[in-house]
């Protein structure tokens, strides 16, 4: 901006104030207003005709490059694929010659198709895009002026002003006469400018609506014409393209010929255990699993769960596997369970089931901290006197983590470790429905009171039970124990 | 990653630094390379299709899109200039009908029958990527043991007890790996093999959409001609509307208000 730009600027700085907030008087002239506002609209409506026809030309050109590099592409696929391109003579005898070649003729085709219609889009470029370029060029010089027009309005409310103000004043002095005289002046020059501005906008705004008219209709007609024209030799092109390879019998639908063609290929597929590994894998692991469990007192107890888990993987942390059988949270959670803290961390791994965790359970390794086989930690934390339901934690196999989160409620009183054993029939409600994974387990559902026959102090270990007159052995982690 | 995995990332790493300096063979597996070499190009074309596939369909999209609002503009010059032959209407009209209906009726037989096989066929590749990181893991895993078994038996250790153990490590190492390879040197080829019936339909599919878009798009299109002056074409042909358009472009420029004129 100039010097003199940057001064006059200063001196409407408050009166556009003003104007924005619509103090005082204001010069309107409705006939510019809405003359204004046409222009406006001719201003966008011009723009956006500029930038979509670019970018229908850029769309269309696009289109065509797209189904050259497809059928490319899918030529790559229908190649033989020997692995070893230094040697041509190693390439064994498959792939799609035929396919092959429909991909050359489909491509001669379109690389033909995109050489017919270069003059076309080239032709939207000089008769659609850059005649809205010299109409938005055309417009931008408007513009200007109509700012220019905004400058004198100010100038003139500005002097305006101030010359009533000084009129208005009652006891003017000498100064003020003088001033008086001046601001006169001012004003009368400021009228004449933005008399001259706003006159000649009024003049020539409609002249240039009607020139638009007169602009818009060849040119839409022109664009007509050309898109017509594309879309005709894109038909014709595609039309007679009578590649023998496809079978463009028109009277099926293309869905169904499509699926007609394509046969069970997909389950085919599928059917190669390779592309879903990591299913296969999750599922494997998780049968191992299973069978894991499915071996209820053969190696006896407690010790015979500790060993065979050793190689444990992550079967239960993909979420297949229903239930979270170690709350190892819950332990920490216990009074006096300080020296358990660790077992926090486990549950924080995510993976309850870290093989450590396995061995220390099992009373074959007094070494770890928490091996005192006592029932007082195992215990407490499954006679909390909650329902079934009510235990929030359980319910969600995906919510390991939340375990060490959920340092909840203080935890119930403890259960008298000499519940443990105590004469009298125990029941423990199932938390989880547990199927016979093996001969004489017991199959129950969620919810089922089983009548307790044997138990071992670690909830981890395998029961026996009587449910509806049969007798099993199930894990104890499924269930709870009855207060 | 769980600590195993970690553990084993770690010994895995140790391992692949005493191959690179020599001290810890490398089992070269020429049968299995080979058909990891198909496997890759077979990915790299189905992933260049994919592309390719979902491109043409977007800007197919954006071109009638693009068509749609330029239907719009030229709709609102002549609603706001009263030229009221109602052209634009039906131009506008028969865009919008070929966006709506022509688009959406073709856009869901193109999903079904070449954006999503492919898509399909190309989800495989992570898992049987998967499963060739596996595999590889698997053969450092008994490489290293293999390596630790001819070690001690070049230079005996004291426990008698050491090299039976390693020996069974190491077969065991080799078993789980042997399992891995031979399944992926048996499968790969096998999805190799039906790459073409897989993929081949699309690519009749994506042609016949194709002409049925276009046909769609020409009729409709052709249909908006009647309500043109016939003389237009003519002008059209002729150069005479894109004099026009000058002629009214230099008309403008001649406004005083344009401040152009003397230019």
């Amino acid at each position: 901006m100039s010097w003199k730009g940057i001064q006059k600027s200063v001196a409407r700085a408050p009166q556009s104030l003003r104007q924005k907030m619509n103090i005082g008087e204001q010069t309107k002239d409705a006939v510019f207003i809405d003359a204004e506002r046409r222009f406006k609209e001719l201003e966008n409506e011009t723009k956006k005709l500029h930038d979509e026809s670019a970018k229908y030309f850029a769309a269309i050109n696009s289109m065509l490059t797209h189904q050259i590099e497809f059928s490319k592409a899918i030529e790559e696929i229908y190649n033989p694929i020997s692995g070893r391109a230094s040697d041509p003579n190693a390439a064994i005898p498959e792939g799609n010659p035929e396919g092959i070649a429909a991909c050359e003729q489909y491509r001669t085709i379109v690389m033909d198709l995109q050489v017919t219609l270069q003059p076309e889009l080239e032709m939207l470029d000089t008769r659609v895009v850059k005649p809205a370029e010299e109409m938005l060029e055309i417009i931008k010089h408007i513009r200007k002026l109509i700012v220019k027009r905004q400058h004198k309005q100010l100038d003139l409310d500005r002097h305006h002003n101030s010359l009533k103000k000084l009129q208005d004043k009652k006891e003017r002095t000498l100064k003020d006469e003088k001033q008086l005289y001046k601001y006169e002046n001012d004003f009368e020059i400021a009228q004449q400018e933005y008399n001259y501005y706003n006159d000649l906008l009024k003049e020539d705004l409609p002249k240039l609506f009607q020139l638009e008219t007169e602009f818009i209709k060849p040119l839409f007609q022109s664009f007509y014409y050309m898109q017509l024209n594309i879309f005709y030799t894109l038909y014709e092109r595609m039309n007679a393209n009578n590649i023998a390879y496809f079978n463009m019998d028109s009277t099926v639908d293309i869905e169904t010929a499509f699926n007609t063609k394509r046969g069970n290929i997909q389950e085919i597929a599928e059917a190669i255990p390779i592309t879903h590994f990591n299913l296969n894998r999750s599922k494997k692991k998780l049968a191992d699993t299973k069978l894991r469990y499915a071996r209820p007192g053969g190696a006896a107890g407690a010790a015979g769960a500790g060993s065979p888990l050793t190689p444990v993987g992550t079967g239960f942390s993909d979420g297949t596997a229903a239930p979270p059988p170690y709350g190892y949270g819950e332990y920490a959670q216990q009074p006096g369970a300080a020296e358990y803290a660790q077992q926090g961390e486990y549950a924080q791994q995510q993976q309850p089931y870290s093989p450590a965790s396995y061995a220390s359970a099992s009373p074959a390794t007094p070494g770890a901290p928490y091996s005192p086989q006592t029932p007082a930690y195992g215990q407490p934390a499954y006679s909390q006197p909650a329902a079934a339901a009510a235990l929030p934690a359980y319910q969600q196999p995906a919510g390991y983590t939340g375990y060490p989160a959920e340092k909840k409620a203080p935890p119930a009183p403890p259960a008298k470790p000499a519940s443990m054993g105590a004469p009298g029939v125990e029941y423990c409600t199932a938390l989880y429905p547990y199927n016979a994974q093996a001969e004489g387990d017991l199959t129950f559902a969620a919810g089922d009171r089983i009548e307790i026959v044997q138990r071992t102090a670690d909830p981890n270990g395998w029961w026996t039970g009587k449910l509806n007159g049969y007798q099993g052995v199930f894990p104890g982690n499924y269930v709870q124990l009855d207060a | 990653m769980s600590w195993s995995g970690f553990q084993k990332a770690v010994k895995r790493a140790g391992t692949t630094v005493m191959m690179k300096t020599g001290q810890i063979e490398k089992t070269i597996d020429r049968e299995f390379e080979l058909e990891e070499r198909r496997f890759r190009t077979l990915e790299s074309a189905a992933n260049k299709l994919q592309k390719e596939a979902k491109g043409y369909l977007d800007s197919l999209r954006a071109m009638t899109a693009a068509q749609t609002r330029i239907a719009e503009t030229i709709d609102a010059f002549y609603g706001e200039s009263g030229a009221n032959d109602g052209v634009s209407k039906y131009y506008r009209t028969a865009v919008e009908d070929l966006d709506a209906d022509t688009i959406k009726a073709l856009d869901g037989p193109y999903r079904a029958t070449v954006l999503e096989p492919i898509s399909r066929f190309v989800s495989y590749f992570p898992d049987i990527n998967d499963a060739i990181k596996k595999r590889n893991h698997k053969l450092l895993d008994y490489d290293a043991m293999r390596a630790k078994v001819r070690k001690l038996v070049d230079k005996p250790a004291d426990d008698v007890a050491k090299l039976p153990k390693a020996e069974q490590d190491a077969e065991m190492a080799k078993t789980i790996y042997e399992e891995l390879n031979t399944q992926l040197v048996n499968e790969l080829p096998q999805l190799i093999d039906i790459r073409v019936p897989y993929l081949d339909p699309s690519f009749e599919a994506l042609v016949k959409i194709q002409l049925r878009f276009c046909s769609e798009a020409y009729t409709r299109m052709a249909q908006v001609q009647q309500y043109l002056d016939p003389s237009t074409r003519e002008e059209y042909a002729g150069g005479y509307l894109d004099t026009r358009v000058e002629q009214v472009l230099q008309g403008m420029r001649d406004l005083s208000i344009t401040g152009m004129s003397s230019a």
